[in-house]
């Protein structure tokens, strides 16, 4: 690995406690790379409601979390993965709701419009985790689904900030 | 007085105020699905404390919010609906503010704003650390 490429993997069993002690963890993790608290938050909110759905989906309660940056034209690429396995109603229920925010033209009136339908909802889930990683974020999405296995990634390029507007902030 | 229980749990903290007839929430910490329903709890009080009193708005501080899921902030979108729901004489506003150094927090909360309009105003103040 060179010095402009960063990796993070876990392999664990989230609980909802679990993914918060991530999430804060990987906030330092970006702001590390990123000397950006905007960015940062964007990353950790999009991490953690990633890794969220993987414990109300996974069936051994396994997932995996991948972060990977890459340097590519003066920004930073950033992917976040996660994998794990599920049932074949939930992968379909999944499925569902992946294609819909993967397919949408605006993000934000897309995610309007899960406001709307999160009003009706009564069964306790909120469907609006991964459009709010697409409007909230700046991240793109897309999905892999082999066997019972779903796989979710969520990608997008950001800017390092300079070190002399770091030197201004301080 | 006001029946409206304080939240202090699961790294979030939430607490009522009712001042010179003024209805206020201020939150602090992360709200993750550990929050979700203690959250509920709280805003149906809230929203039942607030016909009772008759106030015009109540006013929440996210300032001191570091994170809120997705699905914490599915319980604001059920209490805008609950308000929405009420005959216009009876609806009340909704003043969020949120901390103008936090940009999420103006971002995820212009959602709110989308979804009632009417109801919701955002204002963004200085941290309360003054940072």
């Amino acid at each position: 690995m060179d010095s402009d490429e960063a990796l993070f993997e876990l392999r664990f069993q989230p609980t909802v406690a679990l993914v918060s002690t991530v999430r804060r963890f990987v906030t330092d993790f970006y702001r590390e790379q990123f000397h950006d608290a905007d960015v940062s938050h964007k990353l950790a909110m999009a991490t953690h409601e990633m890794l969220e759905n993987t414990v109300h989906y996974s069936i051994d309660r396994r997932s995996e979390l991948v972060i990977s940056l890459h340097r590519v034209s003066g920004q930073y690429v950033v992917t976040i993965q996660t994998k794990n396995r599920a049932t074949e109603e939930r992968l379909d229920k999944v499925r569902h709701a992946l294609e819909e925010v993967v397919s949408a033209e605006d993000p934000e009136a897309l995610y309007n419009q899960l406001v709307r339908r999160a009003a009706k909802r009564r069964d306790g889930g909120s469907g609006l985790g991964l459009g709010r990683i697409r409007a909230e974020a700046d991240l793109a999405l897309s999905y892999a689904i082999e066997g019972d296995t779903v796989v979710v990634t969520a990608e997008g390029r950001f800017q390092q900030r300079l070190a002399s507007m770091l030197a201004m902030d301080s | 007085m006001i029946d409206i229980p304080n939240i202090d749990a699961n790294d979030l903290r939430a607490a009522p105020n009712y001042v010179d007839g003024q209805l206020s929430l201020s939150f602090a910490g992360s709200a993750d699905s550990r929050s979700q329903g203690a959250i509920e709890t709280m805003l149906g009080r809230v929203h039942t404390e607030a016909m009772r009193l008759g106030v015009p708005e109540v006013a929440v501080d996210f300032r001191d919010c570091d994170f809120v899921n997705s699905s914490c902030f599915k319980a604001f979108i059920v209490w805008l609906e609950q308000i929405q729901e009420l005959d216009s004489e009876q609806q009340y506003r909704l003043r969020f503010f949120s901390d103008d150094t936090k940009a999420w927090q103006r971002r995820s909360l212009q959602a709110l704003s989308c979804f009632a309009i009417e109801l919701v105003h955002i204002e963004s103040k200085p941290s309360r650390g003054g940072s």
